[in-house]
């Protein structure tokens, strides 16, 4: 009986949460005038006709590739410095090893919001304002990618390494063919991790970007907002451009990014 | 060492550093050194990141925070506390660590328990179906964009159609002004956190009850401990470190909420930070007074400020930690 | 003329000194095995050879020259790890390769050298098969053959078959065994396991707390224990050994209470000289019954306590006054609890340690040891 209850207290709280996302979908592909329904309406209708409209007449398309570009060469750059720098921090011996683990470490305890004057300047003196470069390079390393690559690295045989220290490979060599294709998973993680964050970018382009060139999505869906207030058909369209590579990454992947979350790698779940 | 001996080709590279170049370096130290210099080759790239915008900009705010300065101006004097003093004669920045405080000081008990709570009911029921679903649906939120969903949560709040004064109505309860609503404006944002911001916390207890060891608890239930004993003397200790992590977290969160406040109140009811002010929090003020009212070096010591509140906070917490949490 | 010789090699970590003044070699094509508890410093030992620690002080050279300062990658030598460090997301093909590759050798002469190997080691069918998908033989083969394609100047193999079960270990030493005795490279291998040591050196060295206690043929050591440690550590069950006070009239009595004392010949009783107590020691399988006046030898009764069936033999424990004594027997007959039997050990078969030092005393200079058969098969 209290199995049945908390079967139902569970089903409920996961609609809860769902049902917001959910709503986006239904005003989105809903009637015109949906929004304004009272009783509010439960149903999606899947009209795709007004999303088609407004992914037309606002250059939806660029803002999109501007978020995926940003967010791949983001991708990537946290990929190899979280890799070079784990694998120096895991197997390498060098004076400041352990301190370089406390650097990182402290990154996280900044207040990123207490930070955001003088890194305006700091971008402002690079020339980086106003570029693709200033909104992926502040980004290019990560303190839980490198703790990531560390941990994988620390489980690898050290005689792994040390065969091929025998044989003359090369720390690069060593690292691009053995160590990083071992660490799959954390690869796996960091792509993850790094997507959802450098996607849901906003404040960061909201303060470093002027040109609408530049735009990532959730930027452009911030001005839409102001733009469109209460055009709520219009803007639940908006806002499935922005959800739903996010919510597809997620429905792929979501085991893998829950326990990336959770256990900072992919791991099997019981 | 230093003796000459007839190496094989590939050793002669070596002997180079080993008996050439550096005469004092044995060939242990030359592996050593390369050892280092590679490792300081694989850190750079990361490090270089790390000084040029988060270090750096850290040391250059206690510079900015005590002059009169002004990016575009070239010159900048030193002015003391000049700017903190500016800073406590404005009524808004009180404000603002009033909105903070209270945002702060219900958000963070209130996620904790709820993912705590919701935590408990998946693990309770993970074996029934739909578990994994259930445990998808309520990180979900999480991963969502903050600008994408808060469109939706401004049609919720909308008084006159939106969601949460039909849920009102349905239950019989009086409507609310929600996001128009001088009283309700913020707690309309703390929603929003707590949905936003839940299944993290609930996946990283999750995670911690998940190491319990089972014949901890298999012992209490033979002794008879079970329900609100059980949870009370076995379980709580034992996951403490986890709930200390998920309160410093979301307190580090909350205290720098920024991405919500500012398009959930920036609709149609003003700039961002109202109705009046009410949802101005230190956050959105350094964000408005730098880049909206180009006050910089004021902007600083509000960081100053906000930097020195969350340092304090999380070393308070780590202190009561210290007598509470029971690490294994 | 030996091919790895180390002279004097120190190793300190930090203050903890793990090698203490390490002189042993490595002859032309010999197999040396290193044998000692965990710990004993033999697994660095072998890692300065191959290169991947450097000696605190004392020289090692291959052949003519000196390879102290060296690098690892520079020394051509061959290592085989107790996991085998088979790279799991390359197949066997390209885990052979990758040192070569990786030394930009031409993929012909890879290909070439790798058949080669494949095919003295039957691993061909293994080639585009991943390490995962092999069995312990067949990667402890792989690892071999890892090694091998280098055409390394010397082998180093560290407990390369204490990851396999009890029986494919067996098979595996004499594989070794046989492949080493094909190609005659120099090896040096470490393991922690006696009868491994026992059955594939030429020459073996048994080491503890960083030193060298002895060093020699199998057959010596055996038979000639330098120190009780020695003494003990080979040998399945280990040698008995029991301490024994030497009475004014140079008879030995057990420290207990035995009046009788058992005399013992003159020659040992001049090698004993002032010492009041010493250790003596007899491995279970010298142990006989005693015949009257058949051998002069160590004449004691022992109380039967257990008896062990392992087919072919017993090993019976009992004890001899208060000390524990093992001995092997092939007649169950009559074996039951708590019988007395009078047992002998003939004294060209007993060792003699001085008590204080633990070092051999006395050699029983009339056994003879068997003539080296060097592993030929």
């Amino acid at each position: 009986m209290s199995k049945f209850i908390a079967y139902g207290l569970r089903a409920l709280v996961a609609a809860a949460m769902a049902a917001p996302i959910y709503w986006v979908f239904v005003i989105a592909t809903g009637y015109h005038g949906a929004a304004y329904s009272i009783p509010p309406v439960w149903r999606p209708l899947f009209h795709w006709a007004p999303f088609l409209f407004v992914w037309t007449h606002t250059p939806w398309a660029r803002y999109v590739l501007n978020s995926v570009v940003i967010s791949a060469s983001t991708i990537i750059l946290v990929v190899v410095t979280s890799a070079l720098a784990g694998y120096a921090l895991a197997e390498l011996k060098f004076p400041g090893n352990s301190m370089y683990f406390y650097v990182t470490l402290g990154v996280m305890m900044l207040p990123q919001q207490a930070l955001l004057v003088p890194q305006y300047v700091v971008m402002y003196h690079l020339h980086l304002l106003n570029t693709y470069t200033g909104l992926i390079i502040p980004f290019a390393a990560s303190t839980s990618g490198i703790f990531l690559f560390r941990q994988f690295f620390m489980k690898l045989p050290v005689s792994y390494r040390e065969i091929a220290r025998l044989e003359g490979v090369s720390t690069l060599t060593y690292l691009r063919r053995v160590a990083v294709p071992l660490a799959r998973p954390a690869v796996a993680t960091t792509v993850l991790l790094t997507f959802i964050s450098s996607w849901n970018q906003f404040q960061w382009p909201l303060i470093m970007t002027v040109s609408s060139q530049l735009q990532p999505i959730e930027l452009a869906l911030s001005h839409y907002m102001q733009a469109y207030q209460s055009h709520w058909r219009e803007l639940t369209a908006a806002a499935l451009i922005a959800l739903l590579p996010i919510l597809i990454v997620f429905a792929l992947t979501q085991r893998h990014i829950v326990s990336a979350v959770a256990g900072g790698e992919v791991t099997q779940k019981d | 060492m230093n003796r000459r001996v007839p190496l094989s080709e590939d050793a002669r590279v070596n002997s180079a550093t080993g008996g050439g170049l550096l005469p004092w370096l044995s060939w242990w130290n030359a592996y050593a050194l390369r050892e280092t210099l590679v490792g300081y080759g694989l850190i750079l790239p990361s490090l270089l990141v790390f000084l040029v915008f988060y270090y750096g900009p850290a040391i250059f705010l206690m510079y900015i925070a005590f002059f009169h300065w002004n990016i575009f101006a070239s010159q900048s004097t030193f002015v003391g506390l000049h700017n903190f003093s500016v800073l406590i004669h404005q009524p808004v920045f009180w404000q603002s660590l009033l909105n903070t405080g209270y945002y702060v000081v219900l958000v963070v008990p209130v996620t904790t328990l709820l993912a705590l709570a919701l935590a408990l009911l998946l693990r309770e029921t993970r074996n029934l179906r739909g578990g994994g679903l259930s445990q998808a649906l309520v990180f979900l939120p999480h991963v969502t964009p903050v600008v994408a969903t808060s469109i939706i949560w401004v049609w919720i709040f909308d008084p006159t159609f939106g969601l949460a004064n039909a849920v009102l109505h349905f239950l019989h309860l009086p409507q609310l002004g929600w996001l128009s609503s001088v009283h309700w404006a913020l707690p309309s944002v703390m929603i929003y956190t707590v949905w936003h911001s839940v299944g993290l916390y609930t996946v990283l207890f999750l995670a911690g009850l998940s190491t319990l060891p089972k014949q901890v608890l298999e012992a209490a239930q033979m002794d008879g401990v079970r329900g609100w004993m059980l949870f009370r003397r076995i379980i709580l200790p034992l996951i403490s470190p986890i709930t200390f992590f998920v309160i410093v977290l979301a307190t580090i969160n909350t205290m720098q909420t920024f991405s919500q406040i500012y398009t959930l109140t920036g609709g149609p009811h003003g700039g961002a930070g109202g109705p009046a002010f009410s949802t101005t929090t230190d956050s959105l003020l350094i964000y408005q007074t730098a880049f909206l009212y180009l006050h910089f070096s004021l902007s600083s010591a509000m960081s100053l400020v906000l930097f020195a509140l969350i340092l304090t906070l999380t070393l308070v917490q780590k202190l009561i930690a210290d007598r509470m949490v029971f690490y294994r | 003329m030996p091919s790895v010789k180390l002279k004097a090699i120190n190793k300190s970590f930090g203050q903890r000194q793990v090698l203490q003044h390490i002189d042993m070699d490595v002859g032309d094509g010999e197999f040396v095995v290193v044998v000692g508890p965990s710990g004993c410093g033999k697994s660095t030992l072998l890692r300065i050879v191959a290169g991947l620690e450097s000696p605190t002080s004392g020289e090692l050279w291959f052949d003519d020259r000196l390879v102290t300062q060296v690098p690892a990658h520079a020394r051509n030598i061959g290592m085989v790890f107790q996991n085998y460090a088979l790279y799991p997301h390359m197949t066997v093909f390209d885990n052979l390769a990758f040192g070569m590759a990786a030394r930009k050798t031409a993929p012909s002469e890879i290909k070439h050298r790798i058949d080669e190997v494949a095919q003295l080691l039957e691993i061909e069918p293994l080639l585009h098969i991943r390490p995962g998908a092999l069995s312990g033989g067949q990667r402890q083969r792989v690892a071999v053959g890892r090694a091998l394609v280098r055409s390394p100047f010397a082998f180093l193999m560290d407990e390369p078959l204490s990851n396999l079960d009890a029986l494919l270990r067996e098979r595996m030493r004499v594989e070794l065994r046989r492949l080493h005795d094909r190609m005659r490279i120099p090896t040096l291998y470490v393991t922690h396991d006696q009868t491994e040591a026992m059955t594939m050196a030429d020459r073996m060295v048994v080491m503890r707390n960083g030193r060298i206690l002895q060093l020699g043929r199998p057959e010596e050591l055996y038979h000639r224990p330098s120190t009780v440690f020695v003494a003990q550590f080979l040998g399945s069950p280990p040698m008995n050994l029991v301490s024994v006070k030497v009475l004014p009239d140079k008879r030995v009595a057990l420290a207990g209470k035995d009046p009788q004392g058992i005399p013992i010949p003159a020659r040992i009783r001049e090698q004993i000289g002032g010492r009041n107590v010493v250790w003596l020691g007899f491995r279970p399988e010298r142990v006989v019954p005693q015949t009257h006046g058949a051998v002069e030898g160590l004449d004691f009764t022992a109380t039967v306590h257990t008896v062990e069936t392992l087919g072919a033999r017993y090993h019976v424990h009992g004890t001899w006054g208060e000390s524990p004594i093992t001995w092997v027997t092939t007649e169950r007959e009559g074996l039951t609890g708590s019988i007395k039997m009078k047992l002998t050990v003939p004294w060209d078969r007993v060792h003699w340690f001085d008590a204080a030092t633990e070092e051999r005393m006395v050699s029983p200079d009339r056994e003879s040891i068997p003539v080296q058969v060097g592993g030929t098969l």
